[in-house]
């Protein structure tokens, strides 16, 4: 890729990831579907998804599967607060980009 | 690699994380993989990369939350309003230069979550947001760096009149049984040959006296043979105990012998 993803785009990506499924997800699935979207490796999600519990965007909680145990990864109200700030603020940025990429910017 | 050799690994790097913390990310990538399709399973490891950068990863995150509020991660990149203004701060976009580690080296957190890591130097030679951080970690390993190798010369100093005998005696003592094992060696090598050489003379002796006294004759004759047999058996088996035992119980020797000089002149 030839930009860069911060750690706030990172959040917001993941947290819409975990957000798509009403139970949650775990963590191999998490990382599959953000690997659709953008470049990073495999062992890049563990830190992050752990950050994000521990600030209390993300719950945890274990589910049976396949008679062994499965953590998934849920989002919060707080989460869910946050991904609703990073979508707006990606929306006015995203826009912003596009309009001076496109020449719609007029001084 | 193997899903069980990568989990002990990554485990065995772990060791001085905090019990649960270690715990808790061992399980992860236990179910990480489990959750991989069995087919593929090799490929996800080979992408996780090795068990040293996961635990790299993995204990990067630690120390990150440890000082969370100098770090300024989250909040920097979370709630405030203001973070939006500092994150179009041009050391994040500017840097558009073709080789992306340099530029991740620019935007500081990034580096550490999505790129490779580099050596502990090169991370911590990193400039960008956590630069105060990075400079009290550096400090604190200079510390502790030099410490270490003065402590230990230090003990070499008091300990040269009690060592520098100790190991001239060990040194002879080698030395001594080196000597003493190859004079041996060349004692019995030589009793080999004398005895087979006097077995053949025999022989000739006993081959003359065949005609005086036949059964005379014959027995010197295969006395001598089976002096002759004796001796070459004899060197036979110096030579294999030479070979088999002798050398590479020296080879052993030089090999510890050389270790610790090796490892102290990468320290140094």
């Amino acid at each position: 890729m030839v930009f860069n993803t911060g750690a706030a785009l990172l959040d917001a990506i993941v947290l819409a990831a975990v957000s798509q499924e009403e139970d949650g997800l775990y963590g191999y699935k998490i990382t599959q579907d953000v690997r659709k979207v953008i470049d990073l490796s495999e062992s890049t999600l563990y830190p992050v998804l752990r950050r994000l519990q521990k600030d209390e965007c993300l719950a945890v909680y274990d589910r049976e599967f396949a008679g062994r145990n499965r953590r998934y990864y849920k989002i919060t109200d707080k989460g869910a607060a946050q991904l609703a700030l990073y979508k707006e603020e990606w929306c006015s940025y995203s826009a912003k980009i596009s309009a001076m990429f496109a020449g719609r910017i007029t001084r | 690699m193997r899903r069980e050799e990568f989990l002990r690994e990554l485990s065995y790097l772990l060791q001085d994380i905090p019990e649960a913390d270690r715990e808790e990310a061992l399980k992860y990538y236990e179910e990480y993989l489990e959750d991989a399709p069995a087919e593929e399973e090799e490929e996800i490891i080979r992408k996780l990369g090795s068990p040293e950068k996961v635990a790299a990863e993995i204990r990067e995150g630690l120390r990150a939350d440890a000082g969370q509020e100098d770090f300024g991660e989250y909040t920097d990149a979370g709630y405030t309003d203001r973070r939006f203004e500092e994150h179009r701060m041009p050391g994040r976009y500017a840097g558009r230069a073709e080789d992306s580690r340099e530029r991740s080296r620019d935007t500081g957190w990034e580096e550490k979550a999505y790129r490779e890591y580099g050596t502990a130097q090169e991370r911590d030679a990193k400039p960008g947001r956590d630069e105060q951080n990075g400079q009290e970690r550096e400090q604190g390993k200079k510390g502790g760096g030099c410490l270490k190798p003065l402590l230990i010369i230090l003990l070499c100093i008091c300990a040269a009149p009690l060592l520098i005998p100790l190991a001239l005696v060990a040194a002879a003592v080698v030395l001594g049984v080196i000597v003493a094992g190859l004079g041996v060696t060349v004692a019995f090598l030589v009793g080999g040959g004398a005895l087979f050489l006097a077995g053949i003379w025999t022989v000739g002796k006993g081959l003359g006296l065949l005609f005086l006294s036949p059964a005379t004759g014959l027995m010197i004759c295969g006395m001598a043979l089976v002096g002759a047999a004796l001796g070459i058996l004899l060197c036979c088996l110096v030579v294999w105990l030479f070979f088999k035992v002798a050398v590479p119980l020296v080879n052993a020797l030089v090999r510890a012998l050389r270790r610790p000089f090796e490892r102290g002149g990468s320290r140094a």
